[in-house]
Formats: structure tokens, C-alpha cells, sequence
């Protein structure tokens, strides 16, 4: 309802619609809207001036971190392409060797949070970065070839190891309090 | 002089170039406070009549009804009835001060900040830093030949939203206009950006008289960008002190000591702690009592506390993902690195050497200046940009006593974020609306900022409505919030201001409480959500029933549904969350046949497949 006022983050930030970005032109880009449209530009301006700027700059902070990070990027890739990633069947639950694989990653982490093994947990985060960029690969292709169902299965893929990410980092939070 | 001008049409006169506009940074510290101003990129602190360029944040209010800031303020008789450290009450209930202080506090009478008992009456600590605030622009006014155009006031980067609210109240009651709220490290980075061209990762740790933050930024030509933040607004300098104090104390064998001679002892162990930069002991007397206070000793006072800041500095790399090698350089900014034990610790934990060349008590406010100047309309430096971020996440109370975050920390500012929710009940009209800021998941252990009401929603079932709320954090830092239904365009806002009725806790304890109770956490999230669960499964059974209860159960099939709602709704208050799981599948199970005959009654095609909590809706 709403995507319609709602800008192409790519067309904001001036970039291919593309599953690659390059950052350094995302950042460039951003950086130069922003400098233009940042609220500190209009410190003395009117209000109604003022509050279009807040306005402009919270979009263009949004756009960037929205393509920045390659999780959003991937979701907000198939938003406009007309897949709603939460909504429709999860085919996650079939594939038995993903699940498999995550089982273990999750009991390892268990281990070495109860065998307080910080070197563990910073290899195992690394490991899952790297598998993170695998998934990356195949979202990609999928999207390139307008083959979405590929790209949405990867998709929920990349988002189960997100939250192993994350789960890794507070384990690692944990070890650190305790400490 | 002439009286009058005569110009001839299109001859105007050679317009006189435009007036410079007079702004100033201002540090407004714990223990002392700064104010700088800027010109073509160069900035310099002001000093009182006497060369004296910290002003000690420090207020008398004196018998005879005169207000006296600073220096003064802190000698001999009127010592005593001195209110120092206030910042550190902005923005805080009286719950949150859990430490002694050298003054009396009494509670607001509608629960909000703590008044301080002065020889003139009860005072805020939003008074307080006003008086400091108007000293310091009056120095600006007098260095700069007028009334001021604007300020930029640095508050710390891990300041909550109360905390900033708090500020700019303290700056408007001093007849400030604000151009910004800044954080002080961000401005530390400016500083050393523009003077001494400072570019890569940096890492800013500053520890002041009363706060700790550590902020991780890009610096590049111009743009100086915050990574990630961190800290703990109430750990500083003082701290030291206090512990000195207790130190003291307890070689002395004293257990408790009233305001005025506390206030004494704190100026014992601050002149300790400056020995103690230089040489290796210095000894202590108080009241007949005299000790050796070793660097050693000291040390192990402060050791804990030292520790606790490099925690928050490793937090910070793990928020943005970095690791130490990653880092070009460490500033220091802030009194209390003065302390070699904090120039050891984080030389140590960094690997490097820090920096300190722009000295780090006034670094922050050349930074403040150099931004006002800029943000005041004059040229110089015009294309510097300055991408600061929340230091807590901002959220919103969901069923169940559960917070979901919506803006979530180190987000870059300013920010507008939207969620849709929708009403629980059958023919709600009324959604409240309660914001906190925190990283805990529940309620309770976050900092309550606003509660409000989005009224006159129109009457619909359960879950039809769509009611859009959205933040918005301008660049300052500080909140708003509004809410819309979406299907009637029913529309309520509110600025958030600092609200103190729920039970207040640290800032600094929330978030680590955050990470240590992460267990605790789930399994009360886990209660919750089956507690939500089953209370939507009983209403929506309870409505079925209502409607074709009697037509379509036997009085038998009735009584036993009946029974399986009450024993559920009889453990449903309780904590064992295994229990309302079970009896909530039993309910689901005994309801599938009524759910059944429901469907056969005309609506089967429609709802083929769908289980009986979706028919309630």
C-alpha cells in the first residue's frame, strides 16, 4: 500500500537494480545525498523546511542501510520483484541436509558456550560468514535469472544462518559478562 | 555619522558584507564544563576573567539568594552546600541514584527528576546545568561582540532519550537556541578530523567525570561517520573518587558519614587521584586518621571499573563487525585518561599507542564549536557531514508484557521507522501505546519513555484493524512518535518526553543484564507467547460458543468444552509454561469437531483447511 510513495532505494541512491552492489559507488552516492539533504544543512532554515529534511535523510538512511546490508538487500530484491518473503510456503523443511547441518552448527554452539570456548565461537561465526556468502552466490544467480523461487529458497536459507549469526554473537556477549 | 541615506534608483550602495554569525560549542560536563568558538576552521576555548578556561560544574545557591557557578563555588565555607555532578541526575528518577552524594535529594512531586535541597529551595538538575550553561554564553557573548545565534551542546553518546530531553530543557531555560545535540565523541572526531586531518577507522574512548562512551567511526574527507557506540552513562572519574573515598573509610574504620564531610573526603581522594597521575604514593590524612595510598592499591580500587569500559570497547567492535587489527587509531578524549593505569589498559587492549595531541579535556568542546560554526550558516567547512547514530534501541510494549524493537541501536540518525499492529479483542476502540528504550526483551527491564492512547478506532473483530505506528529520531537524537489506523486514518502523536513511572533501573545494568539473562529472557518469552496463545484460542472459542454453541454441541459436548476452558484459564496466570501448552492443545483438540460443524453449516468451501483459531478472527 505504502510502496507505491515510496522510492526505488536504486533509483535513490542512483545504482542497477542488481543483486552486486558496489559499495564503494553505494557509499560515494550516498554520502553526496546526504551531505545535500542532511538536517545539519538546514540548522537555520524553517520548520517545514527542516522537517523535509529529517524526512529525505531518514529515507536516504534507510535506502543505504536497505542495500548495505546484503540480508535486507536480499529481501527488498524480492519485495519489488513481487515476492513477499514472508508470506507462502516455506520449502526450508525439505531440504534435510541444510536442516541437518544447522542441527549440528546449533549443538556446537552449545558446547563451546558450556565449555566457554571463545576461540570456538569466533571460528564458528567466521565459518557461518562464510557459508553465508555460498547462500549469497546461489540467491543471486537465482534472482539474475528471474528464477525467484530459487532466489526465495535462499533466501530463508540465508536467514536461518543470520539468526545462527546472531545466536553466536550473544553467546559470545555471554562469555564476555561472565568473564 | 549620517541621519539618512539617500540612494538614487539602481544605484544601490555596495552592500556591507554580511554579518558573521556568533555561535559556540559548549562541553557541558560532569565535572567541568567548556565553551569554544570556531573561525575558518580554527577553534579555541574561552577563559573567565582570570585565564581560567574549565569552568568547574559546580552551583552555590547561596543564603543571600545570589547563584554562584564554578571556582568560587567550590572554595572554602560554601563548599559544602555546593551542587556538584548533576549531569549525572538529568534525566534519572530517584531510583536510579544508588550512590551517595555530597547534597540531599528529594523526590519530584510527580516522580520525576530528584530535586536538590539548596539553601534557596529545592532545585532540578535541569536548573543546575542551566546556571552553568548561561555562564559559559556569556563568555561566548562577550568573545564574540553579541547576542548568540545558536549553540551546539555535546552530550554523551550513550545518553538515553530522557537524558537529551533533559538537556535541551536545561538550555532552553538558559535562553539557548539549539543548533544540535552532539555526541562527544563526535565531536572529539571533528576535532581531530579537521585539525590534525585524521582519517580511517578510529576508535573514540572517552571517559569523562561521570559517563563512558566509546564510539567506532569512519573518518573520511569530511564525512565522519559513527560505526557503532557504546558505553555507560554513569561510570566516570567520581567514580574513582568514591572509591577512593571507600577506601579511606575503611582503613579508617568509619562506617558512614553525613553529606558535608562526604563532600570533604571526595576532595581528599580527587586530589589523590591527580597525585597519584605522577608518583607512586601519596599519603592520606582525615580526621586523626592517616594512611599510604599506593599507585597498587589504587589501581586495584580501580581495576574493575577500567575493565568494565574495555568490555564496552570490545562490544562495539563485535557490533560493527571489527576486529582490533582493523582499527587505524585510538583518541583519547576526557579528564580520566589522564590515569597512565586507563593509557596502560588501553594501550594494551588496542595494541597501539593512543593518541591525545588536542588535549582531552577541551577537545570536545573545540569539536562542538567547529560544528556550530557550520551549522550556523557560516561558510567554512560547509561539506562536512556528520552520521551519528542511537545508542539504545527504540521499541514499543507488546502482548504479553514483551518488547519489539523498532528502531534498533546504532541505527543511523535521523531515522523513521513503521510497524503495523492490530487490536487484540473483538470491537476494541482504544490501542495504548507504551515506548521504551532498551536492549532487554521484557518490558520491565527497559526505560519506560511515553505511554499513549490511539483513540477512536472504529469497531472491527479482532485483528482486522491496522494501526501504523511510526518513529521518528531526528538528528539530535530525540524521539517522536505518532500512530494512525490505517483503515479510518484515526491519527494520534506525541513528542516523547521523559516519563519516570515505572521501576527505573541503570541504563548501563539494562544492557547487561541484556546478554546475561539472554536465557532467562527466552523461557519467559516462550511463557508468554503460550500464554497469548491461549488466551486468543479462549476468545475465539468463547465467541463460537456465544454464536452457535447451543445449536450445534449437545449439552454433554457443551459442559466438556466448558470444562477444558476453565481448568486452562485456571493455570493461564501461572509460570509453567508446559502446562498452559498442554491444556491449550487439549482445548484445540476437544473444539476440532464443533470447529467441524461450524464449517459444515454453509461455509466449508470458504474455509477449507483452516483451523478453528482463524474462524474466531
Amino acid at each position: 500500500m505504502t510502496t507505491s510513495q515510496v522510492p526505488n532505494f536504486f533509483e535513490l541512491l542512483d545504482l542497477p537494480e542488481s543483486c552486486a552492489v558496489d559499495e564503494a559507488v553505494l557509499e560515494r552516492n550516498y554520502q553526496r545525498l546526504q551531505t545535500q539533504w542532511h538536517p545539519d544543512r538546514f540548522a537555520a532554515a524553517e520548520p517545514a523546511q527542516r522537517l523535509a529534511a529529517v524526512q529525505q535523510a531518514s529515507l536516504l538512511n534507510d535506502a543505504y542501510s536497505t542495500l548495505k546490508t546484503p540480508l535486507r538487500r536480499a529481501e527488498y530484491l524480492l519485495q519489488i520483484n513481487g515476492v513477499d518473503a514472508h508470506k507462502g510456503d516455506n520449502k526450508m523443511l525439505q531440504d534435510g541436509a541444510f536442516l541437518m547441518a544447522q542441527l549440528q552448527q546449533r549443538e556446537e554452539l552449545e558446547d563451546m558456550l558450556a565449555s566457554r570456548n571463545e576461540r570456538g565461537l569466533k571460528e564458528l561465526r567466521k565459518q557461518t560468514r562464510e557459508e553465508q556468502d555460498e547462500i549469497w552466490r546461489e540467491f543471486s544467480e537465482g534472482c539474475e535469472a528471474g528464477r525467484f523461487g530459487v532466489a526465495l529458497h535462499a533466501f530463508h536459507k540465508l536467514q536461518f544462518l543470520h539468526k545462527l549469526g546472531y545466536e553466536i554473537v550473544a553467546a559470545e556477549d555471554k562469555l564476555l559478562d561472565e568473564e | 555619522m549620517a541621519l539618512f541615506t539617500i540612494a538614487e534608483p539602481g544605484q544601490s550602495k555596495p552592500r556591507a558584507p554580511a554579518r558573521r554569525k556568533r555561535a559556540v560549542g559548549i562541553d557541558l560536563g560532569t565535572t567541568n564544563s567548556l565553551v569554544a568558538v570556531a573561525k575558518e576552521g580554527k577553534a579555541e576555548t574561552l577563559p573567565d576573567a582570570h585565564g581560567r578556561h574549565l569552568l568547574p560544574s559546580i552551583v552555590h545557591y547561596a543564603v543571600d539568594r545570589s547563584i554562584v557557578v564554578g571556582d568560587r563555588a567550590a572554595l572554602g565555607d560554601v563548599r559544602a552546600d555546593s551542587i556538584s555532578s548533576a549531569k549525572r541526575l538529568m534525566g534519572r528518577g530517584i531510583a536510579d541514584i544508588d550512590y551517595q552524594l555530597p547534597y540531599e535529594l528529594q523526590p519530584a512531586p510527580e516522580g520525576g527528576m530528584p530535586l536538590i535541597k539548596t539553601m534557596q529551595g529545592p532545585v532540578s538538575p535541569v536548573q543546575v546545568s542551566a546556571e552553568i550553561l548561561k555562564v559559559l554564553a556569556a563568555r561566548g557573548v562577550q568573545a564574540l561582540g553579541g547576542e548568540l545565534d545558536g549553540a551546539v551542546i555535546t552530550v554523551p553518546a550513550y545518553f538515553d532519550e530522557p537524558q537529551r530531553q533533559a538537556t535541551r530543557d536545561a538550555a532552553r531555560l538558559a535562553g539557548l537556541k539549539v543548533l544540535r545535540l552532539l555526541s562527544e565523541p563526535t565531536a572529539a572526531a571533528v576535532a581531530y578530523g579537521l585539525d590534525t586531518k585524521l582519517e580511517g577507522t578510529i576508535v573514540i574512548y572517552d571517559l569523562g567525570g561521570g559517563t563512558f562512551d566509546v564510539s567506532l567511526m569512519k573518518l573520511k574527507r569530511g564525512v565522519f561517520e559513527v560505526l557503532a557506540t557504546g558505553g555507560n552513562a554513569a561510570l566516570g572519574g567520581d567514580d574513582f573518587d568514591r572509591a577512593i573515598v571507600r577506601w579511606i573509610l575503611e582503613q579508617a574504620q568509619v562506617a558512614d558519614v553525613a553529606a558535608d564531610e562526604f563532600s570533604i573526603l571526595l576532595r581528599i581522594a580527587r586530589e589523590a587521584k591527580h597525585v597519584l597521575t605522577d608518583s607512586d604514593a601519596t599519603l592520606l590524612s582525615w580526621k586523626g586518621w592517616s594512611g599510604l595510598l599506593t599507585r597498587a592499591i589504587y589501581y586495584t580500587l580501580i581495576d574493575g571499573m577500567v575493565n568494565q569500559t574495555l568490555k564496552a570497547c570490545r562490544r562495539v567492535l563485535r557490533d560493527a563487525n571489527l576486529d582490533v587489527e582493523a582499527i587505524t587509531d585510538v583518541v583519547l578524549v576526557g579528564g580520566s585518561t589522564r590515569s597512565p593505569r586507563v593509557r596502560d589498559k588501553v594501550r594494551e587492549f588496542f595494541q597501539r599507542e593512543p593518541l591525545c595531541s588536542i588535549d582531552p579535556d577541551s577537545v570536545v568542546a573545540l569539536g562542538a564549536a567547529l560544528q556550530a560554526d557550520v551549522l550556523v550558516g557560516n561558510k567554512y567547512g560547509s561539506d562536512m557531514l556528520l552520521l551519528d547514530v542511537i545508542p539504545l534501541s527504540l521499541g514499543i510494549e507488546t502482548m504479553g508484557g514483551l518488547m519489539e524493537k523498532i528502531v534498533p541501536r546504532n541505527t543511523t540518525i535521523p531515522v523513521t521507522r513503521a510497524q503495523e499492529f492490530t487490536t487484540f479483542k473483538d470491537g476494541q476502540t482504544i490501542m495504548s501505546l507504551h515506548v521504551l528504550q532498551g536492549e532487554r526483551e521484557l518490558v520491565s527491564d527497559c526505560r519506560s519513555l511515553a505511554r499513549f492512547e490511539l483513540r477512536g478506532i472504529p469497531p472491527m473483530v479482532a485483528g482486522a484493524a491496522r494501526v501504523r505506528v511510526s518513529y521518528q529520531v531526528d538528528a539530535d537524537g530525540l524521539l517522536e512518535v505518532s500512530a494512525q489506523e490505517l483503515t479510518s486514518g484515526v491519527h494520534s502523536s506525541i513528542v516523547v518526553k521523559p516519563s519516570f513511572g515505572l521501576q527505573e533501573k541503570d541504563i548501563e545494568t539494562m544492557l547487561l543484564d541484556s546478554q546475561a539473562r539472554a536465557q532467562e529472557d527466552k523461557e519467559l518469552r516462550s511463557l508468554r507467547e503460550k500464554q497469548v496463545e491461549a488466551l486468543r484460542h479462549l476468545e475465539a472459542l468463547e465467541t463460537a460458543l456465544r454464536v452457535d454453541g447451543e445449536a450445534l454441541l449437545s449439552k454433554d459436548e457443551f459442559a466438556r468444552l466448558e470444562q477444558s476452558m476453565t481448568s486452562l484459564r485456571k493455570v493461564l496466570d501461572g509460570t509453567d509454561a508446559a502446562l498452559i501448552d498442554k491444556l491449550t492443545h487439549e482445548l484445540n483438540d476437544r473444539s476440532t469437531e464443533f470447529a467441524a460443524r461450524r464449517m459444515d453449516r454453509g461455509i466449508k468451501a470458504a474455509l477449507a483447511g483452516h483451523t478453528l483459531e482463524e474462524i474466531g478472527h
